[in-house]
């Protein structure tokens, strides 16, 4: 068994390809179909919502009386049909998109960032430095999010980018933890004890040894993360806490179309599509990620 | 007429990777009451064999051939008619007790369910013979034992549940698959004892996988050496250990250390030179997390009065059974647990009140080779960033080039080829993993390298290779080695003097020729006279004295001499009063009836 594994390997190096753990991971994740769909999807989706409204004659808040809850049409532009107001409802999804997609990068990236550090350092120094930074994340854990919020709100007024300091804030949490909890488990495997009997310093070994042993975890946490964050953000919008009019996500396109829904039922379906098709997408690549890095799951 | 005749075996196994065939064409018959000993190193296909007998593959696997059991063939067989023949006519012991039990059934449930399954038995009656059984296996207490979580039980204990559940039904084939690796040799040794008996008393066959040779010679009356799938060698075992006929079963007996030779002469030089490592008094105390809120922390004392010294050019072994404190001794020496008492110098300075620079400088002077060759390498890492750490981390004295010059040369040195050291752990083999996980302690220029365990993960053949490089290494830079581990043959291999430990202290120190000739602890003894020898002849008239129970738990020793509970020599002294260890004839023993015991003549 063990030759057919080296010749394996023998191949893999004399078809110039270096067989890494990310190339092998990568290579895993592009026979996985599903996943790969996914991104595809995704992909064009993010170029739309980038692009897309500028390709556009019709602005998204342009109030156009003549149009008022027109279905969709090739006329005019309006592809997706208009609302209540004349707007175009293909504009407003994609520029929505723009809001939501952000939301979801922004937050988790700030999530991560914070999550990363504060869960490794917690998890690497142990003992009561870690008591006390994890009863830290305990206590704000005990915070309620929406009371949060709207605290927020009142202090600084409506803007989008509270939205996303207060996503992160809350979000960096559930990062923190299961960084901690990976941490201590990697802490104790014997390469880590190795570095440290060869004198290498702590954040060194931190750097070096733990965060990318993390990756794995994370980056499955990630594609879960976002959708998290875009429900979040639609949540707020529904309540009314989110972006303000003209200004709008999928959220709140949602929250709009839903009222609408017995005599306009296209100002809910295209924004809806594109947020359950974006959620699909980020569940579907995160279950190809989660296989493709698990070395276990790529040899059986 | 043979009880189990297997006919050109063949296991495959369907992989993204194309096939693996893991077994290729196996032969065999094996006869009531006797016992094939299956051995080859890991991957050779020995556990596959079994497992395609009982029908056990995983789901990509596939068996083909024959292999007829009581007349009918297993191969092919429903797995409704193999449910029927599992557990009841062929019965598994596994290598890991604590695995094979179900942590959430008692013992007596887990027994008792075997038996109203085969046998349709009532609850009560079931348990009555689980009760018998684990008689047979001499658990004391039987009766209460059936009303244990597997949790409570030792190791050896374990192992011996196994061993009754497999004998429920009063299976004809027994298939034992490593069942005392994960056990200590003392253990072990009871282990084996008890099958021994056991075999004759049920007239069962067993087939015993293995890659210890020591335990084939002993226990069994064949044996079949398989290596890549293919078997290389069939015969008995008189036969195979005398003549081998195929090259590999050659290399296989060649490369494995007996304890009755081979012992590493004392080194001459080395005098004048001081001891490059000075260890005195050390103690290594553990405090465990609190019972209940605000109780104080159990201690748990690991180690206890470490002293040795060594000088350059010289191995120390250190040996003991698991729990026994050498791991703990050597992480406290290196710096990886604080110790809480004691001094330890290093090259004339002392580390006790060394600050984080003076342990920087410290580190340059001590490395350390791990156990686990493929856990102790960043599987992010390539061979060449790993060998190239401790220099960035305690050699700012070398430039860059020196640097990456020096990785090259230790890694050259140790047997890798330019064309690998980019590679990453996980392309290597267990033997190149420990390689290179000597070039990384040798990379700063140690003077002492502490080696935990450092060949006990590896391949039999492969063990002596790593073990020839450490000597050649050794004799080339003048390094003074601590040698950890549990196999008391391979210690003798490399190491000049040993010492042994037991319950955190040390027992006995002797110079290796000496200490497994004429062991003056009792202990000393017992490990002796416990390990296998890889030679039937010997093994067959081998008398032992069997050390009963198992080590007492570290946090609750008892008494007096920590040995003392076990020991067939303990007088009440023994039990009242700790004794130090004393120059005894040529060695060091703590032992006071050392004198008396001590075997005559030397």
């Amino acid at each position: 068994m063990r030759k057919t594994t080296q010749n394996r390997a023998a191949a893999w190096q004399a078809a110039g390809g270096r067989r890494g753990l990310w190339s092998d991971a990568w290579r895993a994740l592009r026979r996985n179909r599903a996943a790969m769909t996914a991104a595809a999807i995704l992909a064009v989706v993010a170029i739309l919502c980038a692009f897309g409204p500028a390709l556009t004659p019709v602005e998204f808040d342009y109030l156009d009386w003549d149009y008022v809850s027109v279905p969709p049409s090739l006329e005019g532009w309006h592809f997706f049909g208009t609302d209540d107001l004349g707007r175009d409802l293909f504009v407003r999804t994609l520029v929505g998109g723009r809001i939501s997609l952000m939301v979801g990068l922004v937050a988790t990236a700030v999530s991560l960032l914070i999550g990363i550090s504060y869960g490794a350092v917690a998890g690497y120094l142990g003992g009561r430095a870690d008591q006390v930074m994890m009863r830290i994340v305990d206590i704000l854990y005990a915070m309620p999010f929406m009371f949060l919020v709207i605290l927020l709100m009142v202090l600084f007024g409506r803007n989008i980018a509270l939205i996303f300091v207060a996503i992160g804030a809350i979000n960096w949490l559930d990062m923190a933890r299961i960084v901690r909890g990976q941490t201590l488990s990697i802490k104790r495997r014997e390469f880590v004890e190795a570095a440290q009997a060869a004198g290498v310093s702590t954040p060194r070994i931190i750097r070096r040894h733990i965060v990318p042993n993390l990756f794995g975890v994370v980056v499955v946490y990630v594609t879960l993360t976002i959708p998290q964050v875009i429900l979040v953000e639609s949540f707020l919008s529904f309540l009314g806490l989110g972006v303000q009019e003209p200004m709008t996500s999928w959220g709140a396109l949602v929250n709009e179309g839903a009222k609408e829904l017995e005599n306009a039922p296209w100002t809910l379906i295209f924004p809806a599509g594109f947020l359950a098709a974006t959620l699909f997408c980020c569940n579907f690549i995160g279950d190809g990620l989660r296989d493709a890095l698990d070395p276990r799951d790529r040899s059986a | 007429m043979a009880l189990i005749s297997v006919r050109d075996l063949k296991v495959d196994f369907s992989t993204p990777d194309g096939a693996v065939h893991a077994v290729q064409g196996i032969s065999f018959d094996l006869q009531a009451g006797k016992t094939l000993g299956i051995v080859g190193e890991s991957g050779s296909g020995k556990s596959q064999t079994v497992l395609s007998l009982m029908g056990l593959l995983a789901d990509n696997g596939r068996s083909s051939g024959s292999a007829r059991f009581e007349g009918r063939e297993l191969i092919g067989m429903a797995d409704r008619g193999l449910r029927g023949i599992r557990g009841n006519r062929i019965a598994m012991i596994f290598q890991d007790p604590m695995t094979s039990l179900n942590p959430y059934l008692k013992i007596g449930a887990q027994m008792a369910q075997v038996l109203e399954l085969h046998e349709g038995m009532g609850r009560r009656q079931a348990l009555r013979r689980c009760g018998e059984l684990l008689e047979a296996v001499r658990i004391p207490d039987a009766g209460k034992r059936l009303q244990s979580w597997p949790h409570e039980l030792s190791g050896g204990m374990r192992q011996r549940v196994t061993i009754a559940t497999a004998l429920l039904c009063t299976p004809a084939l027994l298939i034992a698959d490593e069942p005392t690796t994960a056990l200590d040799v003392t253990v072990q040794a009871q282990i084996l004892n008890l099958m021994q008996e056991l075999r004759s008393k049920f007239n069962a066959a067993i087939i015993f996988i293995t890659h210890d040779l020591g335990i084939v010679a002993g226990f069994c009356d064949d044996v079949l050496v398989m290596q890549d799938g293919e078997c290389k060698e069939r015969g008995s075992v008189d036969r195979v250990y005398a003549a081998p006929k195929h090259p590999y079963t050659q290399r296989l007996l060649a490369a494995v250390p007996r304890l009755d030779r081979d012992a590493r002469p004392r080194i001459k030089g080395g005098a004048g030179a001081g001891p490059v490592l000075d260890v005195e008094g050390l103690d290594v105390v553990y405090s465990l997390n609190r019972p209940r809120l605000f109780a104080p922390r159990p201690k748990l004392k690991a180690v206890t009065a470490g002293t040795f010294s060594i000088s350059p050019g010289e191995t120390l072994g250190v040996v003991g059974e698991s729990g026994c404190g050498k791991s703990s001794l050597a992480r406290a020496v290196i710096g990886l647990v604080p110790p809480s008492d004691g001094r330890v110098t290093l090259l004339g300075g002392d580390l006790q009140d060394a600050d984080k620079k003076a342990w920087m400088a410290a580190r340059r002077n001590m490395q350390m080779v791990f156990q686990d060759p493929l856990a102790s390498l960043n599987p992010r890492m390539t061979a060449r960033q790993i060998v190239a750490e401790p220099l960035g981390a305690c050699r700012s004295d070398l430039s860059r080039a020196e640097r990456e010059e020096r990785v090259v040369r230790i890694l050259n040195r140790v047997g890798l080829k330019d064309g690998q050291m980019d590679r990453y752990p996980h392309q290597f083999s267990g033997g190149q993993c420990q390689r290179i996980g000597i070039a990384r302690a040798l990379a700063p220029g140690p003077a002492v390298v502490i080696c935990d365990e450092a060949v006990s993960a590896l391949d039999v053949s492969i063990r002596a290779q790593i073990v020839g490089l450490l000597m050649e290494l050794q004799d080339e830079l003048g390094l003074a080695l601590i040698f950890i581990a549990h196999d008391l043959a391979v210690v003798r291999q490399i190491s000049h003097r040993v010492v042994v430990m037991y319950l955190g202290r040390a027992m006995e120190i002797a110079d290796s020729g000496q200490l497994y000739v004429r062991p003056m602890h009792p202990y000393t003894r017992a490990l002796i006279e416990a390990a296998p020898i890889p030679d039937p002849q010997v093994e067959r008239v081998r008398k032992r004295e069997l050390l009963q129970g198992e080590p007492p738990s570290p946090l609750n020793p008892p008494p007096g001499c920590a040995f003392s509970a076990r020991c067939a020599f303990a007088v009440d002294r023994c039990r009242r009063e700790t004794p130090e260890l004393r120059v005894v004839a040529h060695s060091m023993a703590a032992c006071h009836r050392a004198e008396e015991i001590a075997p005559p003549g030397g």
